[in-house]
């Protein structure tokens, strides 16, 4: 299992990573998602059905981490930076091509007031270009639940860019 | 803006620029630990035979052991004795260990709050917290020292979550458990190092006491005593009566 664990970590290591900055954007929260997601995984990995790709796997039990994160803190801390420093620092970490930087800050102001559900839809969603079925099969959810979760979410994030 | 640009910015947003984080595996020994290990892998080897619910009161109560399946078929007593492994940073095995732990849960309908010690102090305790009753494995958990005191340096780089929320070690039931067991609590045999108990030392003059203090909601108060005993090398674990 030792080398499965060590090759598992360097290849999605990296992937897990920018999901937990993604949904938590709070360093110190995403680090210990990470840490707390490997954890469940390693220990779970006879579980782990290897016909299914493993990246989804280890995103199911990422979200489900989160979910009790949330449940556990009434989403309060969900998505705080810490300092200044930390909030400049994430927004200066998104890819910036197309020189609209300084709308970063409200884009993160609108997708910190989703509520939990839709905010790991819509995350998820962008984050991989998922499909509704691939969605639907991380989030263990129904697959129409997902489409109502991501319309929500996008029009709320609509609504919430034009208010600003 | 548009819906392309918001697409746009959503997908950059989802997908920041980032170093990878190190994988830490849990300290086993927050203090005195040099190597690191898979620490989770301590609950993974535990089994999950059920001794019978061994009280309930008035109170709808109810406590039981959790034992070793693949170390006792005694139905009796609790005995947990499991071996563990040790992995540097490059996630070879350079250890193992043993570990004898009695895990304790207890739940009922009105729980106010649950605190335990060791009366001798030859155990540490870890805590679950289980958001998921159909899955065992699911678990979240903290360190507590003898006095059932949060201990953060047994946790290491997880101190700060969980003390924080639980800032005593007391335990806080989750609406969503289970009400059969709301609460977990994992007695660890430890030596006068500090370390985990080996078969090897675990003789009687470790013998022990784990003492749980229940409150109802209602100022009724209860408390439990499970001897902790050890006979060549393998702990039991029986209620006092």
């Amino acid at each position: 299992m030792k080398k499965n664990i060590e090759a598992y970590v360097a290849a999605h290591g990296l992937a897990l990573t920018k999901l937990c900055l993604s949904l938590t954007n709070n360093r110190h929260d995403a680090e210990d998602l990470y840490q707390t997601t490997w954890e469940k995984a390693i220990r779970n990995l006879r579980k782990y059905d290897d016909a299914r790709p493993f990246e989804k796997w280890l995103f199911t039990i990422c979200v489900n981490t989160y979910r009790d994160r949330v449940r556990r803190y009434d989403n309060k801390k969900i998505l705080q930076f810490s300092t200044d420093e930390e909030q400049e620092r994430f927004l200066s970490s998104v890819p910036d091509e197309e020189g609209d930087r300084d709308e970063y800050l409200a884009l993160y102001s609108a997708v910190k007031k989703l509520k939990p559900s839709l905010r790991e839809a819509v995350v998820l969603y962008y984050f991989r270009d998922y499909s509704v079925a691939e969605l639907a099969e991380i989030l263990n959810i129904p697959a129409g639940t997902v489409k109502s979760r991501l319309s929500a979410a996008r029009a709320e994030l609509r609504k919430e860019l034009s208010d600003d | 803006m548009t819906d392309e640009k918001m697409d746009r910015m959503m997908k950059s947003y989802c997908n920041p620029q980032a170093e990878v984080f190190e994988y830490k595996p849990k300290k086993y020994r927050g203090l005195k630990a040099a190597s690191v290990i898979a620490a989770a892998l301590v609950l993974t080897v535990l089994g999950t035979l059920i001794i019978p619910s061994i009280n309930k009161d008035s109170h709808n109560f109810v406590l039981t052991v959790n034992a070793a399946s693949d170390r006792t078929e005694n139905s009796q007593t609790g005995t947990i004795y499991s071996e563990n492994f040790v992995y540097d940073n490059n996630m070879n095995q350079v250890d193992h260990y043993y570990v004898m732990d009695a895990e304790v849960m207890l739940g009922g309908d009105d729980i106010e709050d649950v605190s335990f010690r060791s009366l001798n102090g030859y155990g540490q305790f870890f805590v679950l917290y289980n958001p998921d009753p159909d899955d065992y494995h699911d678990d979240l958990g903290w360190w507590c020292d003898s006095e059932g005191n949060l201990a953060p340096d047994y946790v290491g780089w997880r101190t700060y979550d969980y003390d924080e929320y639980y800032n005593k070690a007391k335990i806080y039931p989750t609406n969503d458990w289970s009400k059969e067991y709301l609460y977990h609590i994992q007695y660890s045999a430890i030596d006068d190092d500090g370390y985990f108990l080996q078969p090897e030392n675990a003789t009687a003059d470790r013998n022990d006491t784990i003492e749980i203090f229940v409150t109802f909601t209602n100022g009724d108060t209860l408390t439990k005593r499970l001897n902790v005993t050890y006979s060549d090398g393998v702990m039991s674990v029986e209620e006092i009566r």
